[in-house]
């Protein structure tokens, strides 16, 4: 399956949608994205939707740990949302639940 | 734009120059196909109109020879000829032109024609240009990766290796593995394992892992223990590394003497004890986020513990093994790794492993680095100084004249914060008591240190450690009371001296604690001296000339052979 990214903003919150395999190859549109979040006036609040997700590797647990870290510069709040079981099992070897809320 | 206008009548020649003067272009000529080729070289026009039909050397001709000579760049070659048959054309295509316009010439359709050739033309550059760029790139790519190929070849210590306690299989999914083993032992004789994934794979994975190699290394070998270890290593991957990379890692270390292992697993899959008769009897998760994530305040460098009774095996991976993809993409997984690993000792399983995992892969693309680690937890191996008698030693220790004496207190504060033992070791090395000396010398003072703080100070019971689940009890007892512990000290004495020529260190380590019924302790292990707790202290009485214990049982001194 082919691998997507999508933003949207909403008030005071942004959701980042991901979608197919979470790796390296689709950090410019990571990026992008999440860029046109942060950028957004008033947002305090970061949803990343991994419902989608079918695959992560150890280079997406990198680019959510910047994100993270772009987000705690600017006070948002950062939540990892409604990961697959196979993508959850990944999370918990990393130990993200230190580090993410994940619901 | 410089176009070339070879014609052997002067009147076209003419025509067409001040024509294309006219659009702008500057133009330069020759009048049959030898000059033609001459011009061509001194001039290098963009373009070349040429006439086909021509005294001394015809158009097909010179244009071979142009195409000859100047195989680095593309200039399209326009023809003009009074033949507009298929016959022509093909002849002139083959001779390199590019292009065929009938004369008399439409000089509308000659503006398009050279504007389209100037387009490619255009194009083509831009191609040879990167093309070369290109070529720079995959040469300096070439260079550099040789470097870091024998950079990273020559980091990982294969003097270091323990080839009968420790395999390990590493199968790079590029050039270079962000995946390493190492294996290194500590002055007490600990054996330490290291399993590091870092981000990615190849060789941005290759060079993250660097700082970890040198770091385990060197402190294993100067003795810190694991808890301090782990903390270096993640201090140095965080400090060195961008915040999207990191390092996922178990690190293990084995105390043959003890039959004890500690694990902080970071990160990395599930670690496995597996019983010689196939169980699968203890299963360490990652249990922290891998290395150069938190900073130093958040770390936790809390290891994990387990003793064996039964002998076993040690088994862990890379992520890259459970999540290797067939060619439909169905991954290894960990059910298939633990069917594999839970069968007797002696059974192949490493191999067999291996083997099924590469069938697993065959004929797909490998996306991640692959490794697999087993490390024996048997018999005592063969280096520990068990059998070594004591006094007979051949080594000398320095200058045998040398003669010196340390006297270090740590209180509560200190024997809280300090990793005391590799520090006192640091000295001894200055002292120069020589490395055949120095293991042992560590696993004395290690034991009579550890027996101070543990049973003299922290009042913990040894009895615990003989239950398999209560070892993990002592520890978490032991980190409480340490927490608690005020107003104390242990004392540390190390004097070097001559006696009768014999060159000698005595060992003495005292507390502040109440004391103990040493005399008690001493009977007992010898009455049964396969149980767990006083194998160290048992130990020591085997390598040193003496060990006796004053006081209420605070004091123990120890008197080692140095020659």
């Amino acid at each position: 399956m082919a691998s997507s990214v999508s933003s949207s903003v909403s008030d005071h919150k942004g959701v980042l949608s991901l979608n197919g395999r979470f790796d390296f190859s689709i950090h410019r549109d990571f990026r992008s994205n999440y860029e046109n979040i942060l950028n957004a006036d008033g947002v305090n609040e970061l949803e990343v939707n991994l419902n989608g997700v079918d695959y992560i590797d150890s280079s997406a647990l990198g680019m959510l740990l910047l994100l993270r870290e772009k987000a705690m510069e600017k006070n948002i709040q950062m939540k990892l949302l409604n990961p697959k079981d196979s993508v959850r099992q990944v999370l918990e070897v990393a130990n993200f639940g230190r580090l993410f809320s994940i619901a | 734009m410089k176009i070339l206008i070879v014609d052997d009548s002067p009147e076209n020649l003419l025509l067409l120059t001040q024509h294309l003067k006219t659009l702008g272009y500057e133009t330069v000529s020759a009048k049959n196909g030898e000059e033609a080729v001459a011009v061509y070289q001194a001039q290098r026009p963009d373009l070349v109109i040429m006439d086909v039909m021509m005294p001394v050397m015809d158009g097909y001709q010179a244009t071979a020879r142009i195409r000859h000579l100047d195989t680095a760049r593309w200039v399209p070659i326009l023809f003009l000829s009074a033949h507009t048959d298929d016959h022509e054309r093909t002849k002139g295509l083959e001779a390199g032109g590019d292009d065929y316009l009938a004369k008399p010439v439409n000089v509308f359709l000659l503006n398009n024609k050279i504007m389209a050739l100037h387009r490619i033309a255009d194009m083509q550059d831009q191609v040879t240009h990167y093309a070369r760029e290109l070529q720079a790139n995959l040469e300096q790519n070439r260079d550099e990766r040789l470097l870091a190929r024998y950079l990273l070849d020559h980091i990982i210590r294969q003097d270091k290796e323990e080839p009968d306690l420790v395999r390990a299989w590493v199968s790079p999914a590029q050039h270079f593995s962000g995946d390493v083993v190492m294996t290194a032992r500590s002055p007490g004789n600990e054996l330490n394992v290291l399993l590091a994934d870092a981000t990615g794979h190849g060789l941005s994975a290759a060079i993250s892992v660097i700082p970890v190699i040198e770091s385990f290394y060197s402190m294993t070998e100067k003795g810190f223990s694991l808890p301090s270890i782990v903390r270096e290593l993640n201090r140095k991957v965080k400090h060195l590394l961008p915040i999207d990379r990191f390092v996922a890692a178990a690190i293990i270390s084995i105390d043959y003497i003890d039959h004890t292992i500690r694990i902080w697993n970071g990160g990395a899959p599930e670690v496995f004890f597996v019983t010689d008769g196939g169980e699968i009897q203890r299963t360490w998760a990652s249990t922290h986020p891998a290395l150069g994530i938190l900073h130093d305040a958040e770390f936790d460098s809390t290891p994990q513990y387990f003793q064996w009774e039964e002998f076993g095996s040690v088994f862990m991976c890379s992520d890259g093994l459970p999540e290797a993809e067939d060619s439909s993409k169905i991954p290894f997984s960990m059910t298939q790794f633990k069917q594999l690993l839970a069968r007797p000792y002696g059974t192949g399983r490493f191999q067999l492993i291996k083997d099924s995992l590469n069938a697993h892969i065959e004929g797909a693309q490998q996306r991640d680095d692959i490794s697999l680690v087993t490390i024996r937890c048997g018999e005592q191996p063969h280096w520990l100084p068990l059998t070594e008698s004591k006094g007979q030693s051949q080594h000398t220790a320095g200058n045998i004249h040398s003669r010196w004496r340390l006297n270090l207190s740590l209180g509560a504060e200190e024997l809280r914060q300090l990793d005391a033992l590799p520090l006192i070791m640091n000295w001894l090395d200055q002292l120069q008591i020589g490395a055949h000396h120095r293991g042992q010398a560590f696993l004395v003072l290690g034991e009579l240190f550890n027996n101070a703080l543990d049973h003299g100070l922290l009042q913990l019971d040894s009895r615990f450690k003989q239950d398999p689940n209560g070892f993990e009890q002592y520890i978490n007892l032991r980190e409480q009371r340490l927490a608690g512990l005020s107003d104390c000290n242990v004392e540390v004495d190390l004097e070097r001296f001559h006696i009768e020529a014999q060159d000698r260190l005595r060992i003495t380590v005292r507390d502040s604690g109440p004391g103990f019924d040493f005399a008690g302790m001493i009977a007992k292990r010898e009455a049964k001296p396969d149980q767990f707790s006083g194998r160290g202290i048992m130990l020591v009485k085997q390598m040193c000339l003496s060990l006796d214990y004053s006081g209420k049982g605070n004091e123990a001194t120890a008197i080692y052979q140095l020659s």
